[in-house]
């Protein structure tokens, strides 16, 4: 399954495991798997967790339907409230995207390469290939402890030996249970691209969104490159990335590739989810990534008087002295642009509050409940209007 | 010494004709009827929560959607032969559309059940507090009062079971350990139930049940478990 990057390497069609409009034989283990997660699914529907907008929800259809082609009606996608970077796919055609990912793709062309991963897991039925082969290697590991335990009992076998044979098995196991979700995440990257270039989108877009999580965490000072791989259930990026270039360049001989990113449609359909998603990643407290985060997403061109915003409410929380100047610059900057929140004023009215510049604090304050007359902290303010010399 | 053991051998079979099965119930009503100005209450049975899975010789619960389905219509075809030995009525409850709103308030209410059962296993049976040593005041909250209306009954009964059965390989497993002295547990079936007071919530009449043996997918065996598993329930 490991790819090896040659310049002869052609690209071979990855086709799926079962027919369009498919439901699980009844009798089989798989169909309880389904039963399983349909109940999950209806949960999830109706949970608070999750993100009820029709129009992104229909735009989310779209793009996965552009991949999906005859599947279309065999996956939905569901936009869950949670900052940190995942997507997943559940057995029976049910994907959860988090705000924290949609936060980090830059464009059309790399959502629809995760979605694309997604789907290739769920054409290729790694979920229920992955159970199986856990639960064969369990069943073979329960007879093989079995096996050394009759032979220490009988005397056949010295009981220190029997014990670390075990461990080694259980290790080996284990190892062997991880390699096998690694090998199914390197098809999935390959079946994503797949699906990416049929769509005729920008092919490049599929390694982009690791380079970014890789400089994304090195703002951070981590590195994700690095570190024990045992217990890994997904490849290292690095390799991955790699991957994906050999898949690209293979692709870029056989066929016409694409290189269109619809990025202006991405982010006029995100928009709605922005506040929120702002909010909790702000709310992880990891400054050095969130800074590095929202700075890029200012190059976007879009809601920068949000963005704006909320980079102030960074460096306020990140209470650095020689950055406090960051705060009000940015707040200013929020001011400029249409969409900015009634929230820059009273920020702006807490620190001329605290800083007993009251005349302009009140200004600030009536401002916000000018833009706002229904803010829930509606009360307070107006104390703070009312108090103060 | 044949007396002692003709003693013996019925006691035995008795111990198997009850089916190996443990009953814990709580309630803090004794009849329905009495706090009631109606004849006969009304409960409406909500969809019970059957999943049947097999055990495999790793120790993995894979569910069994055939098993469960099937045990499920054993399941009501008991209620429906339990609800005429009864005196107060089981409702016939119909699941609403999901565009219907209610169908929000009725899917988030079987799952706090399915929280609020276990909380009272964990709490009250398996680790029991000092505080709820001779109080039982677990409630679903007053958000019942949407799923009266909608249903039209005084009470509701939600039912929770999970049974697992070996697979051959674990049977093999359990025979090959059983020679070298080593227990390896087979597939066990235990349920829980509840009343609840649908005008405020309250948990009024709980009950728990284990079994070792009863065959779910077949009608007599679940005809049993529920008669078990709904015997103490207040008429």
């Amino acid at each position: 399954m490991l790819v090896i990057p040659s310049a002869s390497y052609s690209f071979e069609r990855l086709t799926p495991e079962f027919g369009s409009n498919y439901a699980p034989n009844l009798a089989k283990t798989e169909a309880g798997l389904w039963m399983e997660f349909s109940d999950h699914e209806n949960q999830l529907k109706n949970s608070p967790v999750r993100i009820n907008d029709i129009d992104l929800d229909g735009y989310l259809k779209e793009v996965l339907c552009k991949l999906a082609l005859e599947y279309c009606e065999d996956v939905r996608v569901y936009v869950i409230r949670n900052p940190y970077f995942n997507a997943s796919m559940a057995p029976n055609g049910m994907m959860q995207v988090h705000t924290g990912f949609l936060l980090r793709v830059e464009n059309e062309a790399q959502l629809a390469s995760v979605l694309g991963h997604e789907i290739g897991h769920f054409l290729k039925r790694h979920s229920i290939k992955s159970m199986e082969d856990t639960n064969t290697k369990s069943s073979f590991f329960a007879f093989l402890s079995l096996g050394v335990v009759g032979a220490v009992a009988s005397g056949n076998m010295n009981a220190d030996f029997g014990r670390s044979t075990l461990d080694l098995s259980n290790l080996i196991l284990t190892g062997s249970i991880f390699s096998y979700s690694r090998d199914n995440e390197r098809e999935a990257d390959k079946y994503g691209i797949q699906l990416l270039n049929d769509a005729k989108l920008d092919i490049n877009a599929a390694k982009e969104i690791w380079v970014n999580l890789i400089e994304e965490k090195k703002a951070a000072s981590e590195d994700i490159t690095a570190g024990s791989y045992f217990y890994a259930t997904h490849p290292d990026p690095g390799e991955r990335i790699n991957n994906l270039e050999s898949h690209a360049i293979a692709l870029n001989r056989t066929s016409q590739t694409s290189i269109i990113k619809n990025k202006e449609t991405y982010w006029e359909k995100i928009s709605p989810i922005l506040p929120i998603a702002l909010k909790d990643e702000l709310n992880l407290r990891q400054f050095e990534q969130t800074e590095y985060l929202f700075k890029k997403l200012l190059n976007n061109n879009v809601s920068l008087g949000l963005i704006h915003f909320y980079l102030g409410e960074l460096y306020r929380l990140k209470e650095i002295e020689e950055e406090e100047h960051l705060i009000k610059e940015h707040y200013n900057k929020a001011t400029e642009y249409e969409d900015y929140p009634a929230e820059v004023h009273r920020s702006l009215g807490l620190i001329d509050y605290k800083a007993r510049n009251y005349p302009e604090a009140k200004g600030h304050f009536n401002k916000y409940l000018n833009m706002k007359p229904d803010a829930h902290d509606k009360e307070m303010i107006e104390f703070y209007i009312n108090t103060g010399a | 010494m044949n007396n002692i053991k003709n003693i013996f051998f019925i006691f035995l079979v008795a111990v198997i004709a009850s089916g190996c099965a443990t009953t814990r119930s709580f309630s803090s009503v004794d009849s329905l009827n009495q706090s009631y100005t109606k004849n006969i209450s009304t409960i409406a049975v909500m969809p019970p929560d059957v999943t049947l899975s097999i055990l495999t010789a790793g120790g993995a619960l894979e569910p069994q959607a055939e098993w469960s389905i099937a045990a499920l219509n054993n399941i009501d075809s008991s209620l429906v032969v339990i609800d005429n030995k009864r005196e107060s009525d089981f409702v016939e409850y119909l699941r609403p559309d999901e565009s219907d709103p209610i169908y929000k308030t009725i899917v988030e209410h079987e799952q706090l059940h399915r929280a609020v059962g276990q909380a009272i296993l964990f709490n009250k049976l398996q680790y029991p507090l000092p505080t709820k040593k001779n109080i039982f005041d677990w409630t679903l909250g007053d958000g019942t009062k949407a799923i009266k209306d909608f249903t039209g009954a005084d009470y509701a009964l939600f039912i929770h079971v999970n049974d697992s059965y070996s697979s051959g390989g674990r049977v093999v497993l359990q025979l090959a350990a059983a020679l070298l002295g080593v227990g390896v547990n087979g597939g066990q079936q235990a349920g829980f139930a509840s009343l609840i007071d649908l005008s405020n919530g309250n948990v009024v009449w709980f009950n728990y049940l284990q079994r070792g043996v009863g065959d779910l997918r077949t009608e007599t065996p679940a005809l049993i478990t529920v008669e078990l598993l709904l015997d103490s329930l207040p008429d």
